[in-house]
């Protein structure tokens, strides 16, 4: 098995409100440092990462998105062909949560493909806590998705955002049955999903409650 | 006595606070003679408080306060105290400058390149020289219109004159806004090493998007793409020193000013398409 080898490549996308910790989360999982010295993503960045879950390699191409509200539209246009959504919000800012269900009605009006989200309250480390995490647990049911509270500075859970979301990937890319091996590279950054499949066989969000 | 920032001049006798191609810039389209009055209208324009505005000027006070750790993070300049006031200053003049527009990430990274070159006022009018000629409003307003119009523009231009690297984008569904988005929003101030931007003003602010099109271009042809699939995305925006290398570049390159004028002119904004008459 060759060092690059992988099973399947997955885009993920990071959303969520402007300075709420996402690049510095994706720096952690990524680059295995917590960054002050770290500059504003302008439009969208991008990682790549391989994931093992149990058996299997997963190759995350992972988008990292500007937060500022103007460019919610461009942000919408990376939607297309994700297979992994992170949101996140910040603990100690208020309004970062209430903005968080905007995110996530967004997805839900713009694509009909079915996704594996997780909601995330990042800086943990913060003395100054303004969401509680009973809110959060109950809005990541509400959308039927796993919760995580993280610290991107003390590196906290940080490998659990991605380990479960992995776990979650998994279970729906081999429901799929759509395995791409590195070699083919015609797909490569958006999946189209088998619909009919989809359609016949898992009418529901299916992975989002697994 | 020596400039902190920028050593653009070697031999700085008097006016520290700018290096002389910053002056240059601003005499392209103000009478330097009249840098005090500039400087007043700056300070007025800093102080600003509009009383029934004040929910939207906390907006933008906290989006640039947010974006201030962020922007140059690896320059000291941008880091001590003096140098963040400086650029908070700005940019909040800058907000209030075009308030139809405000403030928008990127603007930061635009501004503070200006900033490392001159003192807040000349810095301020550099960009409203910048901001005014290039239409820049287009690119930031609500929308983002202008994004759209150049990256369409950008497409256009590789097509046509570096099919291989075209296919080769097509082939990898690498879309042009997935990589051309922070070129233009920063105006290259992102990509473009803060030392050399003096390099890119002038030709920008005199020969406007025909020099930015043929930069750009120029760096897609000398970037080095080896990889394929989502590694060519990385290669493709992480290649920045090659930027440098571009700008005598670019003027190298032959683009047909008339036809890009008439794509420029012929953008409708609302269908964000061309419509050529």
């Amino acid at each position: 098995m060759s060092l690059g080898y992988y099973d399947w490549l997955v885009k993920v996308i990071v959303l969520g409100d402007s300075g709420v910790g996402k690049t510095n989360i994706l720096t952690q999982f990524c680059d295995s440092k917590f960054s002050q010295n770290y500059t504003a993503t302008i439009g969208v960045d991008f990682k790549i990462k391989i994931l093992n879950v149990q058996d299997k390699k997963i190759k995350l191409q992972i988008w990292d998105t500007a937060g500022q509200e103007r460019f919610r539209n461009i942000t919408q246009t990376y939607y297309k062909g994700a297979y992994g959504i992170i949101f996140v919000y910040s603990l100690i800012d208020r309004n970062s949560f209430n903005n968080v269900e905007g995110w996530i009605k967004s997805i839900l009006e713009s694509t009909t493909d079915e996704v594996c989200s997780i909601l995330v309250g990042n800086k943990l480390d913060s003395q100054d806590r303004r969401v509680q995490t009973a809110e959060g647990e109950k809005l990541a049911q509400k959308y039927n998705m796993p919760f995580i509270e993280t610290s991107a500075l003390e590196n906290k859970n940080i490998q659990d955002i991605f380990d479960r979301l992995g776990q979650n990937l998994k279970i729906r890319l081999e429901n799929e049955g759509q395995k791409v091996s590195n070699n083919i590279h015609t797909q490569s950054g958006q999946f189209k999903l088998n619909q009919e499949v989809n359609q016949t066989e898992q009418p529901t969000s299916s992975c989002n409650s697994c | 006595m020596n400039r902190k920032q920028c050593k653009c001049d070697e031999n700085l006798k008097k006016d520290f606070e700018n290096c002389s191609q910053s002056i240059e810039w601003l005499k392209i389209h103000y009478d330097i003679k009249k840098l005090d009055n500039m400087r007043n209208d700056y300070q007025q324009l800093c102080k600003i408080e509009i009383a029934d505005q004040q929910q939207w000027i906390t907006k933008q006070r906290k989006q640039i306060e947010r974006d201030l750790m962020r922007t140059f993070p690896n320059e000291p300049f941008f880091q001590q105290k003096e140098g963040k006031e400086a650029l908070q200053r700005l940019l909040y003049t800058i907000a209030i400058y075009d308030m139809g527009v405000g403030y928008v990430q990127g603007m930061n990274f635009l501004a503070g390149a200006l900033l490392f070159h001159s003192e807040e006022c000349v810095a301020f009018w550099n960009y409203v020289t910048l901001y005014e000629r290039l239409q820049l409003r287009d690119i930031y307003l609500e929308n983002l219109p202008g994004l759209s119009k150049h990256i369409q523009i950008v497409q256009l231009l590789c097509m046509s004159q570096q099919r291989k690297l075209y296919d080769l984008f097509l082939k990898n569904n690498v879309q042009f806004e997935n990589f051309c988005i922070p070129w233009f929003l920063s105006m290259l101030a992102m990509v473009i090493p803060i030392r050399s931007y003096n390099l890119v003003m002038k030709p920008m602010i005199l020969n406007r998007w025909l020099f930015i099109y043929k930069l750009i271009l120029s760096y897609l042809q000398n970037c080095e793409l080896n990889c394929e699939g989502p590694e060519l995305l990385m290669e493709l925006t992480s290649q920045t020193h090659k930027w440098n290398q571009c700008i005598p570049l670019a003027n190298n390159l032959n683009l047909d000013k008339k036809f890009i004028d008439l794509m420029l002119e012929s953008f409708d904004q609302d269908k964000q398409t061309f419509l050529i008459k």
